[in-house]
C-alpha cells in the first residue's frame, strides 16, 4: 500500500510526516475501537501511544506492565504494556502487545520496530512524499 | 472517501493543545477538548461515530523521536 505524507503546520513552513491511521481495538471486548492517528518511527523501538486513547478503548492503564519509556533528551517515563488489536489503514490487523504512556508529549502515537516494522516492509521517499507499507507474507499467513 | 493530507491550514487557536475529532474525509473538526474520551463522545452525539482523533499542537518542527 502506497501512502502519501500528510503536511503538518510550522513557522518555518508545512512538515511532512508519515502518518498512518490506525485502529485500535479492546482484545478482551473486541467492540471498544478508536481511529488515532500514529507516526511511522524507525527510531522508535517498540509501539507507543496516549494513555488516553488507551483508556478510550476500556483498558485500564495501570494494570499493564511497567516499563521506562526513554527518548533522546534528558527526562524519561513510563508506559504500561497492553495486549490489544491495531487494524492498520483499515487493512491489516496485528494482535499487538504496545505501550501506553501518560508521558508522551508527542502529538502522534508511534508506531515502532517492535510489532510494526518487524511485520512490514516499509520504504519511505521523501522526495515524492510517499511511502509504501508492504506486508511480510509470512506474518500474515493462517 | 478521499482523506484530507494538508493540515495546515485546518486548525484554529482554539484547537490548539487539545484533542480533536476529525471527521472521517478529515477536513473539518467535528469536537475539541481536554481528553481522547471527551472529543469522542461529542462527536458521536453529532452524528459522526466514527472519527479519527489527534493532538494538536501550534508548531510541528523540531522533533526529534
Amino acid at each position: 500500500m502506497k501512502l502519501q505524507y500528510t503536511f503538518w503546520p510550522s513557522e518555518y513552513g508545512a512538515i511532512p510526516f508519515p502518518i498512518v491511521d490506525l485502529t485500535l481495538k479492546n482484545l478482551a471486548s473486541q467492540k471498544e475501537f478508536v481511529n488515532y492517528k500514529v507516526l511511522v518511527d524507525s527510531g522508535a523501538t517498540s509501539c507507543v501511544f496516549h494513555a488516553g486513547i488507551g483508556e478510550l478503548i476500556g483498558l485500564n492503564i495501570k494494570l499493564g506492565e511497567e516499563r521506562p519509556l526513554r527518548g533522546v533528551i534528558a527526562k524519561a517515563g513510563k508506559q504500561y504494556i497492553h495486549e490489544i488489536i491495531m487494524r492498520i489503514e483499515n487493512q491489516w490487523d496485528v494482535k499487538a502487545k504496545v505501550g501506553f504512556s501518560y508521558d508522551l508529549r508527542f502529538p502522534f502515537g508511534l508506531l515502532g520496530q517492535q510489532e510494526f516494522f518487524d511485520l512490514f516492509r516499509i520504504c519511505f521517499d521523501l522526495s515524492k512524499k510517499t511511502f509504501e507499507i508492504t506486508p511480510k507474507l509470512w506474518a500474515f499467513q493462517g | 472517501m478521499k482523506r484530507n493530507l494538508d493540515f495546515t491550514k485546518l486548525f484554529r487557536k482554539e484547537h490548539l493543545n487539545k484533542w480533536v475529532a476529525l471527521n472521517p474525509a478529515q477536513d473539518f473538526v467535528v469536537a475539541s477538548g481536554n481528553s481522547p474520551r471527551k472529543v469522542f463522545k461529542e462527536s458521536q452525539k453529532k452524528g459522526v461515530s466514527n472519527p479519527v482523533l489527534t493532538f494538536v499542537i501550534e508548531d510541528y518542527a523540531n522533533f526529534i523521536t
